[in-house]
């Protein structure tokens, strides 16, 4: 009975072929080709393929390949490159071993969060936490134009909002919250232009602190800005429509016409009048919350890491590129 | 003068002992690239370059079998010309007859450098060995002509291409088995003058 000839069994019988078997080994196959004839089979048939392989007549070179002396000298310089092979390798490892130890370092004693410098992070933290406490007590209502005769409904109070109803009036009003910060900003256009699809604020400024403002209106007096006082103050002001902008029409001139700022000590953002236009105020309470907290200087021996991590992979790099390069030369 | 001293020689800069090395070694090194490559002429480049490679590196050898070092600088200049071949394949130029039309391969442009007296039964067989011998991946083709073709023993292949000697009986079996199944029409065609080949050989 014939067992399956694997392909470790047929390794055995090319080296079988080439006496290239211990003794134990040759016994074995000697055995196995005793009894099996499908075994035999394989072993005349690579035993042909080697026979073949033999026979093939040797070339012999058709010139002789002896260096001239002049030959011989060109090739010389690249000899003594042969001789960098050494320190070029030594090289290698200790950079190679250096940066493992600085990135092992640094994983096993631990390492800034963040790579954002310090500097940076302290005031954008402050701003945002700052942002957060407002809002969760006082949202920031911004009014859009003029209110009119516009009801409840028509108005668009803040956090976010660029909506609104449309109405009659098609005016966008907030409703100030007593103690909280209001942003009234009403733009409008002259008379004879489309109504307005998009509004630019001005240039961002910081306003001095409180009392170099005017107040227009506190929220005791009168809670909701309504057209009257928007009026009172921008006598020529239209207000903001919501009205689909028409494609063929000219692009209306977008202007700030009048702002009407609440001064209620937290007010950040409001509406100034026509002399005040184009600016953003904010009370000094903001401003101080604001302010880019004093960040420590930037970690210097993180910085010193990196360059040092850096120089170690161009070095380990650079001469792993030469021992290439020699190597194919070599 | 005994080999290790040219060796010695050679590597302290004397040239004519260097070539007298070259002198020994370069049939056996021809031959090895014009198995591996099947064309004299890159043949003769590769052969050119290592023997270029093995005078400039000569200050590396450090010791043991000679013969398996430069014949390892030869497989390598064959690996570098093939990996060049793939990068840059080259369209044989093929002429036209009468009709203007290409002729396929034209017979009078093949030179596979045998020579006259080799029986054209020879010719054809050698040509079918070497179609399949390009036809093994590079590992088995080295391994497979320095073993059969130049008749190298296992641990002279072993430190040429400086792989166990496990690897390369497991890669002489390999390359064998695809060469059989290559060569079995080959056979067929060719049984009288392999038989006849060994009787003369035993």
């Amino acid at each position: 009975m014939n067992a399956q000839i694997t392909p470790r069994d047929l390794e055995l019988l090319s080296a079988y072929l080439d006496g290239q078997l211990n003794e134990k080994e040759r016994a074995r196959v000697d055995a196995r080709l005793q009894k099996d004839e499908a075994y035999r089979k394989e072993l005349e048939t690579l035993d042909h393929t080697r026979t073949l392989l033999r026979s093939l007549s040797p070339r012999r070179a058709p010139r002789n390949f002896t260096l001239s002396a002049q030959t011989a000298e060109q090739l010389k310089p690249s000899r003594s490159l042969i001789h960098w092979v050494p320190a070029l390798r030594v090289t290698a490892a200790l950079a190679s071993f250096l940066l493992i130890v600085t990135f092992a370092g640094e994983l096993l004693f631990g390492r800034p969060v963040s790579t954002m410098p310090v500097a940076m992070e302290a005031p954008a933290a402050a701003e945002s936490q700052a942002f957060a406490a407002d809002t969760s007590q006082n949202p920031p209502i911004i009014q859009w134009g003029e209110g009119g005769a516009a009801s409840d409904s028509q108005k668009a109070y803040g956090m976010g909002g660029m909506g609104g109803g449309g109405g009659d009036g098609s005016d966008l009003v907030g409703v100030p919250t007593p103690a909280g910060p209001q942003v009234n900003i009403q733009i409008s256009t002259p008379e004879a232009q489309p109504p307005l699809a998009a509004v630019l604020p001005p240039e961002p400024t910081y306003f001095p602190p409180t009392g170099l403002m005017e107040p227009i209106a506190t929220p005791a007096e009168e809670p909701m800005m309504g057209a009257a006082s928007m009026e009172a103050a921008t006598p020529t002001t239209e207000p903001l429509r919501m009205e689909p902008m028409p494609t063929s029409t000219p692009e209306p001139t977008i202007a700030a016409e009048s702002q009407t700022l609440e001064n209620t000590g937290d007010l950040i953002v409001g509406v100034p009048s026509t002399d005040q236009r184009g600016e953003i105020i904010a009370t000094p309470e903001v401003l101080a919350m604001t302010e880019p907290v004093e960040a420590p200087a930037p970690v210097q021996p993180l910085r010193q890491l990196r360059i040092a991590q850096l120089i170690l992979t161009a070095i380990v790099v650079g001469t792993g590129l030469c021992l290439i390069l020699l190597r194919r030369r070599g | 003068m005994d080999e290790q001293a040219l060796v010695r020689d050679a590597q302290h800069g004397d040239l004519d002992a260097f070539n007298r090395l070259v002198l020994v070694y370069q049939d056996m090194a021809f031959n090895l690239a014009f198995r591996m490559l099947g064309d004299n002429a890159q043949a003769e480049d590769a052969t050119q370059n290592a023997f270029f490679s093995a005078y400039r590196s000569l200050g590396s050898f450090r010791g043991g079998s000679f013969k398996a070092w430069l014949l390892r600088t030869v497989t390598n200049a064959c690996y570098d010309e093939l990996r060049r071949r793939m990068r840059h394949p080259t369209t044989p130029l093929e002429p036209e007859n009468d009709d203007e039309e290409e002729i396929e391969n034209p017979s009078w442009m093949k030179d596979d450098g045998f020579s006259p007296e080799e029986s054209m039964e020879q010719v054809e067989m050698e040509r079918a060995i070497q179609h399949c011998l390009e036809g093994l991946p590079e590992e088995f083709r080295a391994v497979a002509i320095l073993v059969d073709v130049q008749g190298m023993d296992y641990q002279e292949v072993s430190e040429l291409i400086e792989k166990p000697l496990g690897t390369i009986k497991s890669r002489v079996s390999r390359a064998r088995l695809r060469l059989r199944e290559c060569l079995q029409g080959v056979w067929e065609l060719f049984e009288d003058t392999i038989r006849l080949e060994n009787e003369e050989s035993s």
